[in-house]
């Protein structure tokens, strides 16, 4: 059986997971050369980020200044570096501050270190701001209930439900006036815009690469900075080379040597972050002139991840044949795809690396169906 | 046989895929670039042709 993917070449692809994780000819060649298990262990130095062939060694040296960081690592995805900086600074039954729009993988990773969570509530709908004095609302809390500041708090820089870009640097600045160290997921942000996590007052930065890197996954980055760097990497005992909190080598395939091949586009790309933008806004201004469609999140947006609430299209639904599934549908004879089947009341969408004229066809589908109303 | 020749030839197919991406759904071409689209192909041509002479 041939088991092949066309939806990156037949359809646009709006699911907002994905379309930051596009590749291009020249990391799908890298992919295909690196395919085998173990394919960058070849001239092994007894751990993944100082093999110099293929160079990984410089790889994580120049994702540690391109994240504005002292230190990096691999890791095998986001999830996994913030439970490696929890594991490596909380005790169990420690308190960890988090956002409520986290994806979540943080909470998971939090349960799973046996760590007590509070959340910083967001402002509801419509906008379901993080806004950054709420932090200091839950240090508070914390303090009260516990007698002692939290152990970490952990900001998600953009979210994947409305797209929220949240204003990092005055939560860093929160954070160390009650000195809990920072941890910042830019997840949706590192790879897409210039993210520069000492800028920004964070101890420690985990991205997903597999998201924001144009690479295959998994494969994520963990940056920290040097107050932290014997911390959080320290060493097996019994094996010198090997970081106990990444289980030695994390990304051991073909997608440490993406990165390598990606890195440069990755680098020229952050510099176009703002062309995305106005492609999602533009977006969002013609869905709305629809009529009975609204952003929800922050306005303007300041990402290519959308939220729309859609009545307009919940209500067609209940007269057509496909009832909840139909807009899916309609999309796909159009050769859209990437929103969950079954959704008309609400669904999200990402405008991200599709061309002005892809943008311009999105809309005019949407407006094509909406004229069916 | 000249492996490099295998993956010359990959990547113009994978080229030929991004192609395929920037203009999907509707893959509509202008002039120019259905002019782009033939030269990469036939050069994917001639590397396969040189691959098949090397056996």
């Amino acid at each position: 059986m041939n088991l092949i993917r066309t939806r990156e070449e037949c359809y646009l692809n709006l699911n907002p997971l994905q379309t930051g994780g596009r590749t291009n000819a020249a990391v799908r060649l890298t992919a295909t050369s690196f395919i085998d298990g173990y394919s960058v262990c070849d001239y092994c130095k007894g751990v993944l980020h100082l093999i110099e062939k293929p160079p990984i060694c410089q790889l994580t040296k120049d994702l540690a200044d391109f994240l504005g960081m002292d230190e990096a690592r691999l890791t095998n995805g986001a999830r996994e570096g913030k439970f490696a900086v929890i594991h490596a600074l909380l005790s169990p039954g420690e308190v960890i501050v988090v956002d409520s729009n986290r994806h979540y993988s943080t909470y998971v990773a939090a349960e799973r270190a046996g760590v007590r969570v509070y959340e910083v509530r967001n402002t509801d709908y419509p906008e379901y701001e993080i806004r950054p004095e709420v932090y200091r609302e839950t240090f508070e809390q914390v303090l009260k209930e516990t007698g002692k500041p939290p152990k970490l708090a952990l900001l998600t820089h953009v979210d994947g439900e409305y797209g929220n870009l949240v204003n990092a640097y005055e939560v860093g600045k929160i954070c160390q006036e009650y000195q809990v160290p920072f941890l910042l997921n830019s997840a949706y942000t590192a790879g897409r815009m210039e993210v520069k996590g000492k800028e920004l007052l964070a101890d420690f930065v985990v991205t997903s690469c597999h998201k924001g890197f144009g690479i295959p996954g998994t494969i994520g980055v963990l940056a920290t900075t040097e107050k932290w760097i014997d911390r959080l990497f320290r060493k097996s005992i019994k094996y010198p080379k090997k970081d106990i909190e990444l289980l030695g080598c994390t990304a051991r395939s073909e997608a440490s040597a993406c990165l390598i091949t990606a890195f440069p586009y990755v680098k020229e790309r952050v510099k176009h972050w703002e062309e995305e933008v106005k492609k999602a806004r533009w977006l969002v201004e013609r869905m709305e002139s629809l009529g009975e469609i609204e952003q929800l999140g922050v306005r303007p947006k300041e990402h290519d991840l959308i939220r729309l609430k859609t009545p307009l299209f919940s209500k067609m639904a209940e007269k057509e044949r496909k009832k909840g599934y139909f807009i899916y549908y309609e999309l796909e004879k159009r050769g859209i795809t990437g929103i969950k089947p079954g959704q008309t009341n609400w669904f999200k969408l990402s405008t991200y690396g599709l061309t002005w004229e892809q943008v311009e066809y999105l809309y005019s589908a949407f407006s094509e169906i909406a004229r069916k109303a | 046989m000249k492996v490099d020749q295998v993956f010359e030839t990959l990547e113009l197919i994978e080229k030929f895929r991004d192609i395929l991406r920037q203009k999907a759904p509707l893959h509509k071409f202008n002039p120019e670039e259905k002019e782009e689209v033939k030269q990469l192909l036939q050069k994917a041509k001639e590397t396969l042709g040189k691959l098949e002479e090397s056996i």
